[in-house]
């Protein structure tokens, strides 16, 4: 049972399959082939198209991308320098104000202040300035807002201004806003030597607001600072940098605040990231130092990109068209290359279809016009051979039917010839039989005479059944050619005489004529045979004309032969039975063919041995009543 | 001699002809002799036989045109006709008899054959 079931799924499923695939075969697949070019066609052109249009996109997007962000490097380098120098001259001026090591007792607080204010007046962006002593104690103040009054009672050494700048160092203290929204920085710087004090400046970072907002990048493009720890300190919206705002998450802040380490190459910049606002950007970013801070100048990208784009959409248009074109352009072809191979497909089916006299056009003036006239050519030798074969079989068929017809005839003939040949020995037969039981029934009752009379018959029956017999032989093998002639010489003369001395006894009503040339040349053929011949002939006449009269028998040389003729004044042979009267068994029906016993074999023996001798035999007749003449030939000796 | 019955014989070959007049004079009957279709019909007509033995292959007329001109005149229609052929062809033998014999022999035939047919051809021609 299991084994029954898979193994009637595969024997019964592979009948399908073929038939399936033989209704594919004859459904006609028109247009196949104009399709597969088409798509061929297509494929190749978008694809060079669209790989182009790619490779042209992407290195547009790589220079475009490079070029924005080396503006924006640019750009950043420019307000990084502008902060730095901003930056630096403060300290430096800071640092004029602070006087050397060795003069730092003598300078009194009177003169720090004026130094101070001359400072303010140099750099309108410090707007206070204090100097803290040893101690942490401020002793003199400048402030272009406040009272001038130190706060000497109170104690700053444990501020970060007082303790990250003493001993000669300068500190920059976080960014911070005073009155919500001014961005100052503290900058201190220790007087050099250890146990010195501290001159701290308040600086108003407004510098860095307007280089902030001055950075324009495109429409949406805008630069913003950092200071060391990713804080945000300077923004073209200020609201961002009061929050406050921490960056440090950002990728790009993250890659550059880092120091750069001396002798290692500065980290990959990122240049796509996520802008403070959260949108997809284009970045670059230099560091400002002093005082550690970066400059970031970012682009969004849909603006970045917006050339791109463009071009982008350019080069889909010009893949639409072109796609089109290849489209068009590949059907054009197709059908040009198609229509040949369609006329080549059409005539070869008209062909196998048996239209032979179809010629296939196709004038391309390539291969497929030397295949169509090759298979013009083919098609031409098929006609060609075609109508020889139906010739030929025509041919055949008649050669057939003709040989069928004289099998049939001659099968007609046989079987004539059968009951032709019984009927033959039956007459003798009958005449024995019935003479012999008549003998034995009556006996003593027939009359002496009559006796004798049917003992003769009897005899004469026998002997005809044995001449019919052995003529019936020599019939036979004369027909299978089996009969042995040997060629001799021989006097037709001698021959002549010596049959009509043999004759003459029997034919007391009769007269031998011969004419026989004593010039006569000696023939070709076996005597014996030519003696039955001429026996059979002067036996015929002598038979055929039963009223008596001359029988002529004349021999002549003609034409390399010798020919004989017998001629007699009797019946005569209707013209219509002088060919026949050498088939076998063929008797004119009259009273005295009736009354005269032959064998019917005669004629047809002699015609046998003549024509084996390589001679003719013929008859010719006036007509019923007057005679019938005899001719035939035997090649000279001579001549052979 | 008024009870022997006329036989006649019409045959073409000659040692048929003379052996069957010889049997049946011997057998007891008076034989009538023709050599041909023509003869034998004229002297069915005029010597009015009792038994026609008719050999089926004649000259000119044949032995199965003898039985329709003997069919086909008055006198003749009655007369018993004994068939004596060489032809032993089966197609023969079916022809002839339904054209209508008394008795269908085949050649060769004995002196005893020939009178025992001849006999009882008569046999049924009187009954």
């Amino acid at each position: 049972m299991n084994e029954a079931v898979p193994a009637a799924g595969p024997s019964a499923r592979p009948p399908a399959a073929p038939r399936a695939r033989c209704a594919a075969a004859t459904g006609r697949p028109r247009g196949q082939l104009v399709r597969k070019y088409v798509v061929i066609f297509v494929v190749l052109v978008s694809g060079a198209l669209l790989t182009s249009g790619l490779i042209e996109l992407y290195f547009s997007y790589l220079e475009n991308q490079s070029a924005l962000v080396a503006l924006q490097r640019e750009q950043a380098a420019t307000a990084a320098v502008t902060i730095e120098q901003f930056v630096r001259e403060i300290q430096r001026a800071v640092d004029a104000t602070i006087p050397p090591a060795w003069a730092a007792d003598v300078v009194s607080p009177e003169q720090r202040l004026d130094d101070f204010r001359r400072l303010s007046r140099q750099a309108p962006a410090i707007t206070e300035i204090d100097y803290l002593d040893a101690t942490g104690h401020e002793v003199v103040r400048y402030s272009r807002i406040t009272m001038n009054l130190p706060t000497q009672a109170v104690d700053h050494s444990a501020e970060p201004r007082f303790a990250e700048a003493r001993g000669g160092r300068t500190y920059f203290s976080p960014v911070y806003f005073r009155n919500q929204s001014e961005p100052y920085m503290t900058i201190a710087i220790g007087d050099p030597g250890a146990g010195g004090g501290v001159t701290a400046a308040e600086v108003s970072l407004k510098l860095l607001w307007e280089v902030v907002t001055q950075i324009r990048i495109g429409h949406a493009g805008y630069a913003y600072v950092v200071d060391a720890s990713g804080r945000l300190i300077a923004h073209p919206d200020i609201s961002l940098v009061l929050q406050p705002t921490d960056l440090s998450g950002l990728s790009q802040v993250q890659a550059a605040l880092p120091p750069p380490v001396p002798g290692e190459p500065p980290p990959d910049p990122v240049t796509i990231a996520r802008g403070p606002r959260g949108r997809m950007v284009l970045t670059a970013y230099r560091r400002i130092d002093p005082p550690g801070w970066t400059v970031f100048v970012e682009q969004p990208l849909d603006e970045a990109f917006q050339p791109l784009f463009w071009s982008a959409a350019r080069t889909a248009t010009l893949l639409l068209i072109g796609l089109g074109l290849a489209v068009l352009a590949s059907f054009v072809l197709a059908r040009r290359m198609v229509r040949p191979i369609q006329a080549l497909q059409d005539g070869a089916a008209r062909i196998g279809g048996g239209a032979l006299d179809q010629r296939i056009e196709v004038h391309t003036g390539d291969e497929l016009e030397t295949l169509a006239e090759e298979f013009n050519r083919m098609t031409e030798r098929l006609r060609d051979s075609y109508t020889n074969l139906e010739q030929k079989v025509a041919e055949r068929t008649r050669e057939l039917a003709e040989a069928l017809a004289q099998l049939e005839v001659a099968n007609q003939h046989k079987s004539d010839l059968l009951s032709t040949v019984s009927h033959e020995l039956r007459t003798p037969l009958a005449a024995i039989k019935g003479y012999a039981t008549a003998l034995l029934r009556f006996g003593p009752r027939i009359r002496p005479a009559e006796r004798r009379e049917f003992l003769e018959a009897i005899d004469r029956a026998a002997d005809q059944l044995s001449a019919l017999i052995e003529d019936l032989l020599l019939a036979q093998r004369l027909e299978a050619g089996r009969l042995p002639i040997t060629p001799e010489p021989l006097s037709l003369a001698e021959l002549a005489e010596e049959v009509v001395a043999e004759l003459a006894p029997r034919a007391v009503d009769h007269a031998f004529v011969c004419r026989l040339p004593p010039d006569l040349p000696l023939a070709r053929g076996d005597s014996r045979r030519v003696r039955q011949v001429l026996l059979n002939l002067l036996d015929n006449a002598v038979k055929y004309s039963p009223g008596g009269g001359e029988i002529h028998l004349a021999a002549d040389a003609r034409n390399g032969d010798v020919l004989v003729s017998v001629r007699d004044e009797g019946l005569g042979i209707p013209a219509e039975h002088l060919a026949r009267v050498f088939e076998r068994f063929h008797r004119l029906d009259t009273n005295v063919t009736r009354t005269t016993r032959g064998t019917g074999l005669g004629l047809a023996i002699c015609q046998g041995i003549v024509e084996a001798q390589g001679g003719r035999i013929w008859a010719e007749s006036p007509g019923v009543g007057q005679g019938t003449t005899f001719w035939f030939t035997i090649p000279c000796w001579e001549d052979t | 001699m008024s009870n022997r019955s006329t036989v006649l014989l019409v045959e073409d070959d000659p040692d048929l002809r003379r052996f069957a007049q010889v049997t049946l004079r011997l057998g007891g009957y008076r034989p009538l002799i023709a050599a041909d279709g023509e003869t034998g019909l004229a002297l069915a007509r005029k010597a009015r036989p009792q038994l026609m033995v008719l050999d089926l292959r004649l000259p000119e007329l044949d032995g199965w045109q003898v039985l329709q001109a003997l069919r086909a005149t008055p006198e003749t229609a009655e007369l018993p006709v004994l068939v004596l052929t060489a032809s032993a062809g089966p197609a023969d033998k079916d022809r002839t008899l339904a054209a209508g014999v008394a008795g269908y022999l085949v050649k060769p035939v004995s002196a005893d054959a020939l009178l025992d047919a001849v006999e009882r051809a008569l046999a049924r021609g009187s009954a």
